[in-house]
């Protein structure tokens, strides 16, 4: 009754106890340190971040900045990402709309299928992959490394898209109808605006999943190449340098931008 | 609407046909490897034996990697369930600018690349990390603690890597509860901590069953953490199959140790489904 | 049995007032409803009643000994929700158990008033149910019995009938009032629904934007409401656009609607020449037939005719333009108008009120 508290009550109304709120803090200082740890790091003179910390510095930015293989390796993970995203949500939304309408027997059966690579252990995926190249004859062809990106991503796809369309009112598709639109009409003029944000949603966790993606990819590079995780990755293997610590700066601040404007044009919450 | 089998199959089968080609037939291709006869220097040899997943029931390398990913990934499971419940509990009962910012802070590591938080916790961890830097430097001790290549930075780093899919589960269980159940049982003279204990944890106990099995089984499949956290020498069950293919290069007893990791991870996920479904039905 | 006492108790939020300062007395064994519109205040009160709620200023006080900062588990009240808000993983013995188990009764003794509650409802065959496999009106029940089986000194029910189709509100009334007056019990019920607060409600506390309006019987507030919100709130009434033209008297009004239409009122109604909303029920709407040409400022048409039962509905158009709704028991006269009759209006001056414009 026009009362704020009433509307979501977990429990009954107030603050946390302060106990709680204290605990809270610990965590997220927990989640954040290694973060805040990496960032200073990376402004910090030496490798490793010290108490105290020793002098301030842009270099290793620059070094970063200035190096090919981390600059081949960001447009190589772009590339990657973008083509295995579009061509996920080209083959998903379709297999989706057949899928959500029960045209195909077995619709359930069929959408966990579809969804099983997700818990796969992905290192098993790689390996099969490996294996199945050397076989073809095509390892470290690029077609085949966005075919590997759209099967992890395709799950996420599929997941963001049945729910969109699952929340969208059957009345509407059917009323384009009615006003004289066929299938392909209806679906492209209400259907699609309809769950547009749930379209998004996928497709920038589709993005994600396939920038940061490593246990798959690392099998299937081809020589000399490499995404910027896998990049990464390797240099921590070979021993830690500066520039591991700016190049991740760099990563975390494009990850807070990317996390901000979803915030702002969305919500966060139904991304998850 | 009517059904349309015909369209149906037209609009799903490229997906389909992708799926089959670049995920089922390179899994099922992998099968007939692992029983494949491997002499090192040589490859594969013509034949075929059961001794690759014979020697991960007898043998004692092998039992001692089993041992620490499962470890490993009850332990993980468990810190998870006890760190995550208190900030879901936080999380779910806030609102407002305190909602949006406590999502925010726990989204932001999960979109973070596993690598660099990994990264974050070595620079932590390790002989010249933060920890011991600080430790030495206020004389608590003579030489670094270690902290890495062994169980407890394992630990420490996979716990942070799943904790917010943990409380993403429990904080949407924690909302789902019925309204008002909680302002119910305390006007029938239930303390708060009662009410916690007596109403919310048995509600929320299948979400925080769900939870515990996602966490289980993404930790025993983790590979990036526990390459980097523990090194070459620690290994695990992924770390192993890793290193099997691509510095062996023994794919057959790789092959074995991929099946053996998938087998338990689908076998948690086919046992919780059916824990919950008999649950459901009591 | 106990009395309650609301004395000055409020609630603000930052931006609004949810309940402004309200008094209210409800007597050991009395049944009293808060009524009012949605957002009215009238689940705000409760709740802070029930200790859910923390009021920004006032006291409540049972039997004269205040409980305000008491948490809700230590004030020994009873509470029906409106979404009943039975635990899901308890039985029915589990649930109605529930408040008894934290008094510390336990074994037989718990058995026993387990089942004493739930034959009060006659539910005491599906104890070992769960919530999930019982029909709406069980489970209204079922809370009902959780309620009142710790024996609360005060019982609120916040809407607790919304929920239910109509047939089985009308019998959940009844059970309510048995269950009440078995009991004894001091009851808070909070309704929209003004039916269910005149049938059930030894007192009716007619609530609006956060202020009681009126406290009286049933009788009271039907037939003499306090003020226009309440004639307007309470019983179905036609609502028109007027003024005060002048004061005829002590406590009476002469008002004139848009059109000129003069009608006098027995009440008050501020100085001459504010707007007011003029308020009719259309029960008080007395028609007479009237031969074919008969010029008068309450005369008009019949222009439409809806039978519903007991009683007809007639919608008469004024000579002057307006539009006036009549209800007319089926038995009287006035039923029998065809369209087009020519009628005559009347309307007694005790059944005409004015509210201030919103």
């Amino acid at each position: 009754m026009g009362d704020p508290a009433v509307g979501r009550c977990v429990t009954t109304e107030g603050p946390l106890p302060w106990i709680l709120r204290i605990v809270v803090g610990l965590i997220l200082a927990f989640l954040l340190l290694p973060v805040v740890v990496v960032v200073l790091a990376s402004f910090s003179t030496t490798a490793y971040l010290t108490i105290p910390p020793e002098g301030l510095t842009l270099r290793w930015f620059g070094q970063v900045l200035r190096d090919p293989a981390y600059l081949a390796a960001i447009w190589f993970s772009v590339r990657l990402a973008v083509a295995a995203t579009l061509l996920s949500a080209l083959l998903a939304i379709p297999a989706c709309y057949a899928l959500h309408h029960r045209w195909v027997p077995a619709a359930a059966t069929i959408s966990a299928l579809l969804m099983s690579p997700l818990i796969f252990p992905a290192v098993v995926i790689g390996v099969a992959l490996l294996q199945y190249v050397s076989m073809l004859g095509l390892r470290g062809n690029f077609a085949v490394l966005v075919l590997a990106h759209l099967v992890i991503v395709t799950p996420y796809m599929i997941r963001t898209t049945l729910a969109g369309l699952s929340g969208c009112d059957p009345a509407l598709e059917e009323a384009a109808r009615v006003l004289g639109a066929n299938r392909v009409l209806a679906f492209a003029l209400v259907v699609l605006p309809a769950i547009r944000s749930s379209l998004a949603a996928g497709l920038v966790f589709a993005l994600i999943t396939s920038f940061d993606e490593v246990p798959v990819t690392i099998f299937l590079l081809p020589p000399g190449q490499a995404t910027l995780p896998v990049t990464i990755f390797t240099a921590i293997d070979q021993g830690v340098d500066p520039s591991v610590a700016a190049i991740s700066t760099l990563l975390i601040a494009a990850t807070a931008v990317v996390l901000v404007l979803i915030e702002r044009f969305a919500s966060v919450r139904r991304f998850i | 609407m009517e059904t349309r089998p015909t369209v149906g199959f037209l609009l799903i089968t490229p997906l389909g046909l992708v799926l089959l080609a670049v995920f089922v037939a390179p899994v099922l291709l992998m099968l007939p490897t692992s029983f494949r006869i491997y002499a090192p220097g040589q490859g594969m040899l013509p034949g075929w034996t059961l001794a690759n997943y014979a020697q991960i029931v007898t043998d004692s390398y092998f039992h001692q990697v089993l041992g620490r990913t499962f470890g490993m990934g009850l332990l993980v499971t468990a810190l998870c369930l006890v760190i995550g419940y208190p900030l879901a509990y936080a999380l779910a009962r806030s609102s407002g600018a305190a909602r949006s910012w406590l999502t925010l802070l726990v989204v932001f590591p999960l979109t973070l690349n596993l690598v660099v938080r990994s990264f974050g916790w070595i620079s932590l961890l390790s002989n010249r990390g933060l920890v011991n830097n600080a430790l030495v430097s206020l004389g608590l001790v003579e030489m670094p603690v270690r902290l890495m290549f062994n169980l407890t930075g394992l630990i420490i780093g996979l716990t942070h890597i799943y904790l917010p899919f943990m409380v993403m589960v429990l904080a949407a269980a924690l909302q789902a509860l019925p309204r008002d159940v909680a302002a119910a049982a305390s006007t029938l003279g239930s303390s708060p901590l009662k009410t916690f204990f007596l109403v919310t944890v048995p509600l929320t106990a299948p979400g925080m069953f769900a939870g515990c099995v996602l966490v289980f089984v993404l930790t025993i499949s983790a590979l990036v953490t526990p390459r980097l956290l523990g090194g070459p020498a620690y290994k695990v069950m992924s770390t192993a199959i890793y290193d099997e293919f691509l510095a062996s290069l023994d794919w057959p007893t790789g092959a074995a140790l991929a099946f053996t990791l998938t087998a338990f991870a689908l076998a948690t996920i086919a046992g919780a489904g059916w824990v919950t479904r008999r649950w459901v039905a009591a | 049995m106990a009395e309650l006492r609301l004395e000055r108790l409020g609630k603000r939020y930052s931006d609004q007032v949810a309940v402004a300062d309200v008094d209210l007395e409800v007597a050991s064994g009395e049944f009293v409803s808060l009524l009012g519109p949605s957002g009215c205040g009238k689940t705000t009160l409760l709740r802070m009643v029930a200790g859910l709620i923390a009021p920004t200023g006032g006291n409540i006080l049972i039997d004269g000994a205040d409980i305000t900062p008491l948490p809700p588990h230590k004030r020994q009240l009873g509470l029906v929700f409106q979404s009943y808000a039975l635990f899901p993983h308890l039985t029915v013995a589990g649930n109605v158990g529930f408040g008894l188990r934290r008094q510390g009764v336990r074994g037989a003794d718990l058995e026993r008033r387990v089942t004493e509650a739930l034959e009060l409802v006659r539910l005491g065959h599906l104890a070992s149910r769960m919530p999930r496999q019982l029909s709406g009106g069980q489970q209204q029940r079922v809370a009902l019995a959780r309620a009142v089986a710790p024996r609360p000194r005060i019982l609120l029910l916040d809407e607790p009938l919304s929920n239910l189709d109509a047939q089985l509100r009308d019998e959940m009334q009844i059970e309510i009032k048995r269950l009440q007056r078995e009991l004894g019990i001091t009851s808070l019920f909070v309704t929209h629904d003004q039916t269910e607060a005149l049938s059930l409600s030894d007192r009716v506390c007619v609530m609006s934007q956060g202020r009681i309006q009126q406290v009286g019987t049933p009788e009271q507030v039907y037939h003499a409401p306090a003020n226009g919100f309440v004639a307007g709130f309470i019983g179905m009434s036609n609502r028109l656009l007027g003024r005060v033209e002048a004061a005829v008297g002590p406590a009476g009004t002469m008002l004139a609607l848009a059109d000129g239409t003069r009608l006098q009122s027995a009440m008050e109604a501020g100085p001459a020449g504010s707007a007011v909303d003029i308020i009719i029920r259309h029960d008080a709407v007395r028609l007479a037939a009237l031969p074919a040409d008969s010029p008068a400022a309450l005369d008009g048409t019949v222009i439409m005719r809806s039978f519903s039962g007991a009683r007809v509905q007639l919608v008469v158009r004024l000579d002057t333009g307006t539009d006036l709704v009549s209800h007319c028991a089926t038995a009287l006269p006035g039923a029998a108008l065809p369209v087009g009759a020519r009628v005559r209006v009347t309307v007694d001056p005790a059944d005409v009120f004015a509210a201030g414009t919103a």
